[in-house]
């Protein structure tokens, strides 16, 4: 293994794992796109470029995961807000499942407690 | 036009030609997304000074940066559906198969061909494959039973006894004979109505 296939590795999986967390976002309440931008910005080693959060907005539109709500706000001019659909909903609970399964299987062999 | 005006339109114009690639609605979307969290974001801070935008615009990350990622999955792929609870069955993307076709032909002619069996023979095709609903094969097999054999064999017996002794003779038939023309018909048309609706069931699948 090259050295620098750990980190495209890495990249690959935050690429794939970024769109369960902006679903996970929006498990319990809709939110708008500055407010998703900005707890997804809060978690270190998440999100690199914030514009690139839209254009994946955008594809879980197109996949009917999330939908969209105009919503006037009291600064500034009214909000699309998301939330998540049904189709969402399983998806995410579908991909939570299966990460904790991974996770807590990669966890057991290259954690700290073996 | 303020000088944070420009930078911001200056960032919108170098985006929108990043963005040229894109179908044009996704590239109006983009845009129109992009702006609104400028706005957003600009009217939830404290000021709206020059460096104040320019952080704004940094955090947003490089046009080309953004555009890339709305390419991804042009055409659309979809990788959140493999991780989705209920996975959709693909629609069968077999063409119209030799069996499909031979059953509307047995359904169809079967009958005339070899009497009841031939078109027996059909319905089973019809019910074997997997290309119909159960919709479908009903409609198949009730439009009309025998297909295409009843009204051959009202034509082939009415030519034949047509040639009648005498005019009364034929007269006395004329009721029966036109409610058997009706239903000769009204199977003639059935038959050809149903075996269309089939091929085009079965193609409409396929698509």
């Amino acid at each position: 293994m090259e050295p620098g296939d750990a980190s495209n590795l890495l990249t690959q999986m935050r690429r794939g794992a970024l769109p369960y967390c902006v679903l996970a976002l929006l498990r319990h309440e809709q939110r708008y796109g500055v407010e998703i931008v900005r707890l997804l910005g809060e978690v270190d080693g998440m999100v690199i470029s914030e514009g690139t959060i839209y254009p994946l907005l955008s594809r879980l539109r197109r996949q009917g995961l999330v939908e969209t709500v105009w919503q006037e706000s009291t600064a500034g001019p009214p909000r699309r807000y998301y939330r998540l659909t049904s189709a969402g909903h399983q998806a995410l609970e579908a991909f939570t499942t299966e990460w904790e399964r991974f996770s807590g299987a990669v966890e057991h062999f290259i954690g700290k407690g073996t | 036009m303020t000088v944070t005006d420009t930078l911001i339109e200056e960032y919108l114009g170098r985006l929108e030609t990043a963005a040229r690639a894109l179908p044009p609605d996704r590239r109006a979307e983009l845009l129109a997304e992009i702006r609104e969290h400028i706005d957003t974001v600009l009217a939830q801070s404290a000021d709206r000074d020059e460096a104040t935008v320019r952080t704004v615009l940094d955090r947003l990350g490089s046009p080309d940066e953004i555009v890339h990622e709305a390419g991804v999955g042009l055409p659309e792929a979809s990788p959140a559906r493999e991780w989705a609870a209920t996975p959709e069955q693909a629609p069968p993307r077999a063409r119209v198969g030799a069996l499909e076709i031979a059953a509307v032909i047995l359904l169809l002619i079967g009958g005339v061909v070899l009497p009841v069996i031939g078109w027996i023979v059909g319905a089973v095709l019809l019910w074997a494959s997997g290309r119909w609903t159960l919709r479908d094969k009903l409609i198949g097999t009730l439009v009309f039973p025998g297909g295409l054999a009843i009204p051959a064999y009202y034509l082939f017996f009415w030519s034949a006894s047509s040639v009648c002794s005498g005019p009364a003779d034929c007269e006395s038939t004329g009721t029966s004979a036109g409610a058997a023309a009706t239903f000769t018909l009204v199977a003639l048309v059935g038959s050809l109505a149903s075996a269309a609706y089939l091929l085009h069931r079965a193609r409409r699948v396929g698509a």
